[in-house]
């Protein structure tokens, strides 16, 4: 272990620049040291040294507390490139799920309230919001309606009566990125996506019923609007069908974009192409409209849950305090200005698995959280429980802004769906005191809470590192899944 | 010839054996649908025909994986076997067979984002090929 990494203090490791030939920058993994074992067995370091050698790399390629094995960059990867010098953008360091994230909604509703109503929640919510493999959901847009929402995002959704202007003011980039450009997406993306809109999708997607169960800062969790027993909805999914084809597209652009600029690189995952060339100006603007599809998404799904509130309660959503805390992408690229030895620079922040953590007084930040940093919002397993924290000052100094976005995986699907053969996880969940309604039985199985790292121990090595502060924990009362 | 699952974290990983190039893509598209469906119950009473272009034997096979993901997903069909002619050097013709979904008979195992190129090899070994792909899901 300690020929790969070494310790810089007891929430930092560094790879170095001469572990593997072509890296420009050293490796920094923000983990404790009783998580390298399973970091170096998953070969996780070893896509965080390839993601070193990428064109334009500044300062180091970064890994969070929850990577672990993707494809190109790990799970939990940050690296960021200097766009004015040649510096690249690859749909690698993305992945296919643009702008997969998570957003946090409150109530005023304690778990007193709640409790009994649980199963009819539940119900009700799983009735209401599409879920489940390629699952369709009740809008069906017109090629031109599509190409709306790939420009306007939640702005789009909002106009059409899905929420709020505080619900935008609410959402990192007030979710719209303004360099979508919907006429460098495929028809076969429009073709995937066009029934899409308004719907959870399978795998690690959800819907979470929750109760605050824990404050670790009451100044932060006040002006954040949560409190001990109230109950907060988790909502975590992505761009569906439409994000995965503009991925998919761009992959094979930039396979000959690499040749073309004769770049070298040791995994084709990490196919890439300089930011300001054509080839990376197209797929940066292609993967805006994915990311703001994800956001009216997210939004959409939002009108959906609120709804489902109402139903069950009787009273308006806003009578319910049902109000976004705020939504974190955790797959995407942002253009960013960083200080780099001093000098601030422009650079193309990929962050995969990772979540932005802005800092208090930051501009891009509203108004009402200027003052606390940036909520992030970090999901753990269905079992656990997840976390609120908040952005801070030495994020932006060693990790251009950037936390974890979860618990990050441990067994492989598979090994999941070995381990709990035969075995009713719906039913060990209720044991547990949480309701799970699931489209799919083996979506559950992969699911399981033992196949996700410990979330308090990521989220421990992130408030320790000082990448953000934590604010609140919530435990999981009921989930709606794929 | 055939394949097998292997083990990586977050996705799904298929090792594939096959004994030509043309077979090894035919392989790894079974090896999807075996992934994405229950097969039992599947019959081929449609198909459709589709041509895919690589930069390489690699970039071919992903793409040829990548225009089934999207004929699933977009189109609404489920796929029980494939047939693959080669054209050129990089370019093959794909024939699926199938039928459009229908919830209420067929059951959905995973949903496949895309094939990805991480790591992806093609082998040559005396008369057999083997390639090793990792799908988001």
């Amino acid at each position: 272990m300690g020929k790969i990494f070494k310790k810089i203090d007891d929430y930092k490791w560094m790879i170095p620049k001469d572990y593997k030939p072509g890296m420009k920058v050293p490796g920094i993994i923000f983990a404790k040291e009783s998580m390298l074992n399973e970091i170096a067995k998953d070969k996780a370091h070893e896509q965080v040294a390839n993601a070193a050698m990428l064109p334009g790399i500044v300062k180091a390629s970064f890994a969070m507390p929850d990577i672990h094995f993707g494809y190109g960059l790990p799970i939990g990867g940050v690296i960021a490139t200097d766009i004015e010098k040649d510096g690249v953008i690859t749909p690698g360091g993305v992945g296919f799920d643009i702008n997969c994230g998570v957003r946090l909604i409150r109530t005023e509703l304690t778990i007193e309230e709640v409790q009994e109503r649980l199963s009819e929640l539940i119900e009700e919510l799983f009735n209401t919001v599409p879920t489940g493999v390629g699952s369709s959901g009740d809008i069906k847009l017109s090629r031109k309606e599509m190409k709306n929402v790939a420009v306007k995002g939640s702005i789009w959704a909002v106009e059409k009566g899905f929420g709020t202007d505080d619900d935008l003011k609410r959402t990192e980039s007030e979710g719209c990125i303004s360099i979508a450009d919907p006429d460098l997406v495929s028809h076969k993306a429009y073709e995937r996506g066009e029934d899409q809109l308004g719907t959870l999708g399978s795998g690690n997607h959800f819907l979470e019923i929750q109760v605050v169960e824990d404050i670790y800062n009451a100044r932060l969790a006040r002006k954040l609007g949560l409190f001990v027993n109230q109950i907060t909805i988790m909502i975590h999914s992505g761009s569906r069908g439409f994000g995965h084809q503009i991925c998919t597209d761009y992959l094979k652009t930039m396979e000959k974009a690499i040749k073309k600029y004769g770049i070298t690189l040791p995994d084709r995952q990490l196919a890439c192409a300089p930011y300001m060339s054509e080839e990376g100006q197209s797929y940066v603007s292609a993967m805006a409209c994915a990311a703001n599809f994800a956001w009216a998404n997210r939004q959409i799904l939002t009108y959906l849950t609120r709804k489902a509130f109402e139903k069950v309660f009787k009273k308006d959503w806003e009578k319910l305090g049902m109000h976004l805390v705020y939504d974190v992408a955790h797959n995407i690229v942002k253009i960013e200005k960083h200080k780099i030895n001093g000098k601030t620079k422009t650079l193309a922040v990929h962050r995969k698995g990772a979540t932005r953590a802005f800092p208090p007084g930051h501009p891009e930040l509203p108004e009402e959280y200027r003052e606390t940093g940036q909520p992030i919002i970090i999901p753990g397993d269905m079992g656990r429980a997840s976390f609120v924290m908040c952005g801070t000052d030495k994020a932006m100094e060693e990790a251009f802004g950037s936390c974890c976005h979860g618990a990050g995986r441990i067994l492989s699907r598979h090994q999941a769906k070995k381990r709990t053969r035969g075995r009713d996880i719906a039913k060990d969940m209720e044991k547990m005191g949480i309701l799970v309604k699931a489209a799919s039985k083996s979506t559950l199985r992969e699911e399981i809470p033992e196949a996700y790292k410990d979330v308090t121990e990521v989220v421990e090595v992130v408030h320790k590192a000082g990448l953000a502060r934590l604010v609140a924990k919530m435990k999981p009362l009921g989930v709606i899944k794929g | 010839m055939g394949f097998r699952e292997i083990e990586a974290t977050a996705d799904i990983g298929i090792e594939v054996w096959a004994k030509s190039y043309e077979n090894l893509i035919e392989e790894a598209l079974n090896a999807l649908f075996f992934l994405s469906f229950d097969l039992n119950n599947v019959e081929k009473t449609k198909s459709f025909e589709v041509e895919v272009e690589g930069i390489d034997e690699v970039d071919l096979l992903i793409t040829a994986l990548n225009e089934a993901i999207f004929l699933i997903d977009a189109k609404k069909f489920v796929f029980k076997e494939a047939k693959v002619s080669k054209i050129s050097e990089n370019k093959v013709k794909i024939r699926l067979y199938g039928e459009p979904f229908d919830p209420k008979k067929h059951t959905k195992k995973n949903s496949i984002k895309a094939a990805t190129y991480h790591m992806c090899y093609i082998e040559r070994e005396d008369d057999k090929l083997k390639t090793k792909i990792i799908f988001d899901v």
